[in-house]
């Protein structure tokens, strides 16, 4: 009988479809302040509603629901596909330098031309354009030491403390953009409006695409590099596609929301305890429960704040969504390094 | 058959300046059993991955079916010839989801896997006997039956020529014999052309309807192997005294070793 009914990847890919709308409702309806379902309808049916209420949904709420989804998708995506092609469960996309590429590249624009912390849709392109060069350079050192596989997350790791040391130099210097940027790094949806739609969605669109049509590539290198070359696969090209991708989608979801993490850790991860490994289970997988993740920790910033009030919070009265993965993620990161050490008798 | 499906003209191969494989002018017929014999280090293995193309050849020329494919695509060549490497890794996948890959070079990358594919996956496990283990993980099987799920890998290509590096290692003889038997029966039935090792002498007299003998690199002799597996090769090539026996009433042939010098 049960066979009549879906597979089991295709029920929790319907349970999680269904829990993200039920996020996307509850986002609408609650926060500072408190909408009805009814006035809700009414927005969505094009009907009068009161201007403000409008102005609240369409205007704030929507679009920041919409990055949350998108960049907890293109998170978890570029996630499970870096976990796939190093083969290390720990591994989680800021590993390729791509993210603190983006906030380096962010505080430069800053520190030059000041005008830019107004002025937000400018900073995500050059935050963009400053993780993909990073990348690029890792892509390039990791080549040139042998086994692109192996030897990325630890040339990444290295390059990203430096650019670390770099930013954290450049803020020392410049305190009066401290805050903002800060707030930026810890990674936060808030303000987020249509404009970041936009710039988020062609690389949400293309990185997803092309991550899912991916899926079967990827099987191809879990085989080991001999026997994928037997059946045909050219190894090391492939590699630095799936790498490029991972990339494109991390500095895509970055620019926008800041360096959230712990995403692109959790969601593959649980993805993988309910799937297995194949990728063209594990990838949709991750990216709906990445999504439902961000989306669901950033509806919990944004309505903690107002049932529980902090005094010295007053300056930036929501808490960023990045506290919240962080909070979750932390932990859970201990928890799956603890199960792997364990697991190979380390 | 008779017709030549495999040739290699001056075939040589190293790694740095150190020769591995040194002009081999092998000859592969179609629809035979060829059995590369050697002793450990001698380049058996060397030649099957330089004939898969998963090394380059240094020096010299491979042949297909009449064409070269020295510098043939890895996909192309991967629909004509399936490899079941000496060493596999252990994976965390299951057997089905290995035997799947097969279909890889005809599936295309993006494409899903069509209703051939899954027939060709099904006769695949079918044959090795693993449909009872088809949704086990492969680290959870016995070396044996791992080492039949990478056949069955090689199998689902569903390939004119498989080019087979010690099938039997790691197997119990019951299955060993089980294995040959397949093997033989992919020969007879399909006409599939086989290219294996084996380190069995015995073996190679029963199965193999030609032998390829390597020595330091280079071929020593080849032939039918009631022809050249001789106490001579024997001594010269694994330094062991021999005596080839045939038994009088099951016309087998077998060789009897009796000291190593
Ligand atoms: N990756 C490598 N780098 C350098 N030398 C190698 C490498 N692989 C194999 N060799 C050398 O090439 C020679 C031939 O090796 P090959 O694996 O072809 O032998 P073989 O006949 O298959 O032996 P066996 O019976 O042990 O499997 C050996 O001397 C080996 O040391
Ligand atoms: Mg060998």
């Amino acid at each position: 009988m049960r066979h009549l009914f879906l597979s089991k990847e295709w029920r929790l890919y319907v349970i999680l479809v269904i829990s993200i709308l039920a996020i996307g409702i509850a986002t609408m309806l609650f926060g500072k302040t408190s909408i009805s379902l009814s006035e809700l309808l009414l927005i969505f049916k094009g009907d009068e509603a009161s201007p403000i209420v409008e102005q609240i949904v369409m205007q704030l709420r929507l679009p920041r629901y919409i990055i949350a989804v998108l960049a907890g998708s293109m998170l978890g995506l570029a996630g499970v596909i870096l976990q796939s092609i190093t083969k290390n469960p720990l591994v989680e996309p800021s590993i390729i330098g791509v993210t603190s590429g983006c906030v380096l590249a962010a505080i430069l624009a800053i520190t030059i031309a000041p005008s830019f912390l107004t002025t937000s849709s400018v900073l995500p392109v050059f935050a963009c354009v400053g993780g993909l060069i990073v990348t690029l350079l890792v892509f390039y050192m990791s080549n040139k030491a042998g086994n692109g596989g192996v030897h990325i997350a630890l040339i990444g790791v290295l390059i990203s403390s430096i650019l670390q040391a770099a930013t954290s130099f450049i803020l020392l210097t410049r305190q009066e953009a401290m805050g903002s940027v800060l707030l930026w790094i810890i990674g936060s949806l808030n303000g987020r409006v249509w404009i970041h739609v936009y710039i988020i969605l062609p690389f949400a669109f293309i990185g997803i695409t092309l991550g899912l049509l991916s899926a079967s590539l990827t099987n191809g290198l879990r085989l080991g590099d001999t026997q994928a070359s037997l059946l045909g696969l050219s190894v090391t090209k492939t590699r630095l596609l799936l790498l490029g991708l991972s990339a494109v989608l991390t500095a895509g979801a970055v620019s926008v929301v800041g360096a959230i993490g712990f995403i692109g850790l959790i969601g593959p991860h649980l993805a993988k305890r309910f799937v297995g490994e194949d990728a063209r289970k594990s990838f949709p997988l991750s990216i709906l429960i990445s999504a439902l993740i961000l989306s669901g920790s950033d509806f919990v910033a944004q309505n903690l704040i107002v049932a529980l009030p902090i005094p010295s919070f007053n300056q930036e009265p929501q808490l960023p969504a990045g506290a919240i993965t962080a909070l979750l993620g932390a932990p859970f990161f201990l928890y799956v390094l603890h199960k792997h050490v364990v697991k190979r008798g380390i | 058959m008779g017709l030549e499906k495999i040739l290699t003209k001056e075939l040589s191969f190293s790694y740095g300046n150190r020769d591995i494989l040194t002009d081999i002018n092998a000859v592969i017929k179609e629809g035979e059993i060829t059995v590369l014999l050697g002793v450990n280090g001698s380049g058996k293995s060397t030649l099957l991955k330089t004939i898969s193309r998963l090394l380059p050849a240094k020096k010299g020329s491979i042949y297909l079916d009449g064409q070269d494919i020295t510098n043939e695509s890895n996909r192309n060549i991967a629909k004509k010839m399936a490899m079941l490497s000496q060493i596999n890794e252990t994976l965390d996948m299951t057997v089905y989801e290995l035997v799947e890959q097969g279909r890889f070079p005809h599936a295309g990358a993006l494409k899903m896997l069509r209703k051939q594919d899954h027939q060709a996956i099904h006769n695949a496990l079918e044959r090795t006997s693993l449909l009872h283990l088809q949704h086990h993980y492969l680290n959870e099987l016995s070396g044996g039956e791992r080492q039949r799920a990478w056949l069955a890998l090689a199998l689902a290509q569903e390939t004119e020529v498989l080019l087979l590096d010690e099938p039997t290692t790691f197997m119990d003889v019951h299955h060993q014999i089980n294995i040959l038997n397949l093997i033989t029966s992919l020969n007879r039935e399909e006409g599939k052309t086989i290219v294996m090792v084996l380190h069995d002498i015995n073996q190679a007299l029963a199965y193999a309807d030609r032998a390829i003998v390597l020595k330091d690199g280079r071929i020593y002799n080849s032939g039918p192997p009631l022809k050249i597996i001789t106490p001579e090769m024997l001594l010269e090539v694994f330094q062991i005294k021999a005596n080839i026996i045939t038994d009088p009433d099951s016309h087998h042939t077998v060789y009897v070793p009796y000291s190593v010098i």
